[in-house]
């Protein structure tokens, strides 16, 4: 493969990646609507979206390590060791759109994270709210009605 | 960075509210009153960075209650006709249990005991064992009756002391809601939650509408304006306080201040012991007042005519004062009508015997009554008239009357022994009838002129001893023969009987005899035919007996007239025609020859007659009149004075039996007629149990008394089943509320056990998607 035709290649691979992360803050934020307003049906409706969209990733991370191993033997250098902004560097003029859609994958990459630490944050601290009040109020292997609804 | 810590503190807090919310319900979840909450979330406002809008989280919009306005205005109406019914029933159980139907201690039993023993003394009513037992029957009964009527009054004094403790906690439950309403309009206006103030505020709505019929509006900023009878008793900030007072005809009335007039309070337990106090017990204690009153006059009515076994009284007083209504100092010249007894008199007749002890000679004397002009010094006056009586009131008003020495009195419908008292009927006086019973149109100084014990004289008539001589009556003409000094000093007499008036000589005896002379009066008396003749006694008198009692009904007066002149028991085809008080014959009696002097015969309706040896004139008009009777107070004289009574009082709450027969049962009267064994008086008090009385709407006192018992037992019965419907209905509308309001622990834990699983699921996810990201910024 060419280098030109490799540069081609990783810049389609950063639209979709761009576009995958930008579905994955949507996600995100829903959950995080989900979680607030205690709507338990929104928080698995969003889960399983999130679960969707996570099985997409698998194949996208193939491109980008079969794209990385292509620039590494271009570069002669170990692939493990590139980075997009390392590659625009060496690059140099050919980079085209590598740099903008780095800069673009980076701004929304870093919203999905911090989005997701902060929705996962909640969501554990509301899990131990809830598991702490739960223990307090279901008696200790007893019977009864909540006994009943967890069967 | 800023930007998504705060909103991550957001939603953070959002969090943490939500599940104190579940918390406080789930703490709440059996407090009484406490509405279900729930955190309303709203998007936070975006915050601009560099023109871009960035969204800030969430935000807590609102922590609102789960309630349902117009049903707790709904479930506050009910709950006030439940707080009336409640009330009512409460007190109504109590009156019923007094009544302590059907116990033996009731007064349906004690009426029944007493007429009971009645009835036994009717089979040997000179049994003093059994006198005693009807007057000891007659004071448990009276015993009894007091104190259901004093008990009835008595719940009137606690319902009474009941509103007043319940206006009290009318007036701090105002304050309470007052009180919230400012809290409630603070904390609405700083932003904050007043979920928990206002179910207080619900929690002091409902707890008023027990007591009181409330209406709730909206006071605005949060506050409500709660009226009682259209009158505000909360404001939007302020309580006006309820009083307790009377109005102007004394009854239980509220007012509110800085409020004019009275306010009608018809729902709430205030309500209901209203309704008790002004409709429920006011009936009962009538209906009772009603029993009491006529068992009283009833029984008196039967007993007070009855002669006892001593044959008849020497004193007696009255039961009832007569009052000085005018005001003047003085009783005696009241009318009876308003003269304060407690029972009425009415226009009539009042029979007063005096008999003789020694010879049992009875005299009948009749006092009539004009109730709304006899005067009580009338009364006394006709009663001071007869022979061998006195009448007197003392200085409290009661009456006395009192007999000569030898004397007795009674006021029985007996008969009198000796009917031809004044000699009319073939007595041994000589006896003369002028014609017809006038009036007799005399003329002033017209003279009648007769010989008599040896001597003559004449007899002037001036007009002023007439209310109109022209019209002179029997009884005016025999007053001014009787005060003639000739005529007294010659024995010589008038007398009338049955409206004819007769000449007659004071002594008896063959030797006795008058003349009439003349006179310009003998033609206006019809006396024409005897000018000339001499008028002789006799030796022999018939002296009439009457015996038997009379059965009839009413007033009766049986006139004896001879149909020929002879000899009793001698003379062929003598007779003796019986005439009724409408002029009609009612029998021919055979007294001629085969009579056997003082053979009794058969009158009518129980009255029989018996004739000694003599001579009867029907030429000489002779005649005698009995008077019979089956109500010898016609004018319930006795009644109303309470003579000679069982009970005394009036109502319920003082009847009694008299105090003197308490102590001593042989003053119980027993005779109608005064012949010892005779029950006739017992009759009439045992047919009080069947009486129908025109005061207890024609039923009998037993049915009245039933009636009362009954419709006591139906308005109980009814109030406890509207009770139990409202109860009902009211458990709905709370089960209603409850579903909105009510707190489902079970529920609240399954959404947190759903919200625990999902949480767990979504941050599993969630750290994958840190790592993959992370993976990602790694190479970027």
């Amino acid at each position: 493969m060419s280098l030109a035709s490799a540069v081609r290649e990783l810049e389609g691979y950063l639209e979709q990646e761009i576009e995958a992360q930008r579905m994955l803050l949507s996600i995100v934020a829903a959950q995080e609507q989900a979680v607030l307003a205690g709507d338990t049906a929104g928080v698995v409706r969003a889960t399983g979206e999130l679960e969707r969209e996570l099985s997409g990733g698998v194949a996208r991370e193939k491109i980008r390590r079969r794209l990385l191993d292509e620039f590494g033997s271009h570069f002669t250098v170990v692939p493990k060791t590139l980075t997009l902004s390392s590659i625009v560097e060496r690059l140099g003029p050919h980079a085209g759109r590598i740099g903008e859609l780095r800069r673009e994958l980076r701004g929304v990459a870093g919203d999905v994270m911090r989005g997701s630490r902060k929705l996962s944050s909640v969501a554990k601290y509301h899990q131990g709210l809830v598991s702490e009040v739960l223990s307090m109020l279901s008696p200790e292997g007893g019977e009864g009605a909540l006994v009943h609804v967890e069967a | 960075m800023s930007v998504g810590l705060g909103t991550g503190l957001r939603a953070l807090l959002a969090a943490q509210v939500g599940l104190d919310t579940v918390g406080h319900n789930l703490a709440n979840a059996n407090t009484p009153g406490y509405s279900r909450q729930r955190v309303d979330l709203t998007q936070a406002m975006p915050t601009s960075v560099r023109g871009i809008l960035i969204g800030q989280g969430v935000d807590i919009g609102s922590i609102s209650r789960s309630v349902d306005d117009l049903l707790l205005r709904r479930i506050h109406s009910q709950v006030s006709v439940s707080g009336r019914l409640n009330a009512q029933f409460g007190h109504m159980a109590e009156v019923e249990a007094f009544f302590s139907e059907p116990a033996d201690s009731s007064i349906g039993a004690l009426m029944e005991g007493l007429f009971s023993q009645v009835s036994a003394l009717g089979g040997s009513p000179n049994d003093g064992i059994l006198k005693g037992g009807v007057v000891r029957a007659g004071v448990e009964l009276a015993a009894r009756t007091r104190d259901l009527g004093s008990t009835l009054g008595d719940i009137g004094g606690t319902v009474v002391q009941e509103v007043k403790g319940q206006i009290n906690e009318v007036n701090r439950l105002a304050d309470d809601v007052a009180r919230l309403n400012i809290a409630i309009g603070e904390q609405l206006s700083s932003g904050g939650s007043a979920s928990d103030l206002l179910d207080q505020r619900d929690r002091a709505l409902r707890s008023l509408s027990e007591l009181v019929d409330i209406r709730t509006l909206d006071g605005g900023g949060g506050s409500v304006r709660v009226t009682v009878g259209g009158n505000t008793i909360v404001g939007k900030s302020a309580a006006y306080k309820m009083q307790v007072t009377k109005d102007n005809a004394g009854e239980l009335a509220f007012q509110i201040e800085s409020a004019t007039g009275y306010v009608s309070i018809t729902g709430g337990s205030i309500g209901g012991l209203m309704e008790f106090q002004e409709g429920f017990s006011p009936q009962f204690a009538e209906g009772l007042d009603s029993i009491a009153r006529n068992l009283i006059r009833e029984f008196n009515r039967a007993h007070s005519t009855g002669v006892p076994a001593s044959g008849g009284f020497t004193s007696l007083h009255a039961s009832y004062a007569f009052q000085d209504a005018d005001g003047d100092g003085s009783v005696t010249d009241e009318r009876l009508s308003f003269s304060g007894l407690p029972f009425e008199m009415s226009d009539g007749v009042l029979h007063v015997n005096v008999s003789s002890s020694e010879t049992g000679e009875v005299v009948k004397h009749k006092i009539p009554i004009d109730a709304d002009r006899t005067t009580v010094q009338d009364f006394l006056d006709s009663f001071n008239e007869i022979p061998q009586l006195s009448a007197t009131v003392d200085s409290i008003g009661v009456l006395q009357i009192t007999s000569d020495a030898g004397y007795k009195f009674d006021f029985s419908s007996r008969l009198e022994t000796n009917p031809d008292r004044l000699q009319t009927f073939g007595s041994g006086r000589a006896s003369l009838t002028t014609g017809g019973t006038g009036p007799f149109a005399l003329a002033d100084g017209d003279t009648l002129d007769i010989t008599a014990g040896g001597s003559s004289f004449s007899i002037n008539f001036s007009s002023a001893d007439f209310d109109a001589i022209a019209e002179a009556t029997p009884e005016e003409i025999a007053a001014a023969i009787n005060a003639d000094p000739g005529a007294q000093a010659n024995g010589f007499q008038a007398v009338t009987v049955n409206g004819a008036l007769f000449l007659q000589s004071v002594g008896s005896g063959s030797g006795q005899s008058f003349t009439v002379d003349g006179g310009s009066s003998a033609g206006t008396l019809g006396l024409t035919s005897f000018v000339g003749s001499t008028i002789s006694g006799s030796d022999n008198a018939v002296e009439p007996k009457i015996g038997g009692s009379y059965t009839g009904t009413g007033s009766q007066e049986f006139t004896f007239v001879p149909r020929s002149n002879g000899t009793i028991g001698t003379t062929a085809d003598l007779a003796v025609d019986v005439y009724n008080s409408a002029g009609q014959v009612v029998t021919s009696l055979d007294v001629g020859a085969g009579y056997v002097p003082g053979t009794e015969l058969t009158v009518s309706e129980g009255i029989t007659v018996s004739f000694g040896l003599g001579e009867l004139s029907a030429s000489h008009g002779d005649r005698f009149s009995v008077d019979v009777t089956d109500n010898s107070d016609t004018a319930d004289v006795l009644v109303a004075t309470g003579l000679n009574a069982f009970f005394t009082g009036s109502s319920a709450s003082d009847i009694d039996v008299r105090a003197d027969l308490r102590q001593n049962s042989e003053l119980l009267a027993t005779s109608s007629n005064g012949v010892v064994g005779d029950n006739g008086t017992v009759a009439r008090m045992g047919g009080v149990q069947d009486l129908q009385v025109d005061e207890l709407n024609g039923l009998s006192i037993n049915l009245f008394y039933g009636q009362v018992v009954g419709s006591l037992g139906f308005e109980v019965n009814t109030v406890n089943q509207a009770l139990e419907a409202n109860e009902s209905l009211l458990g709905s509308l709370d089960q209603r509320a409850q579903s909105l309001s009510g707190v489902n622990v079970d529920e609240e834990l399954v959404d947190m056990l759903e919200f625990e699983q999902a949480f767990q699921t979504a941050a599993r996810f969630l750290s994958v998607v840190n790592e993959l990201g992370q993976e990602l910024l790694n190479i970027i």
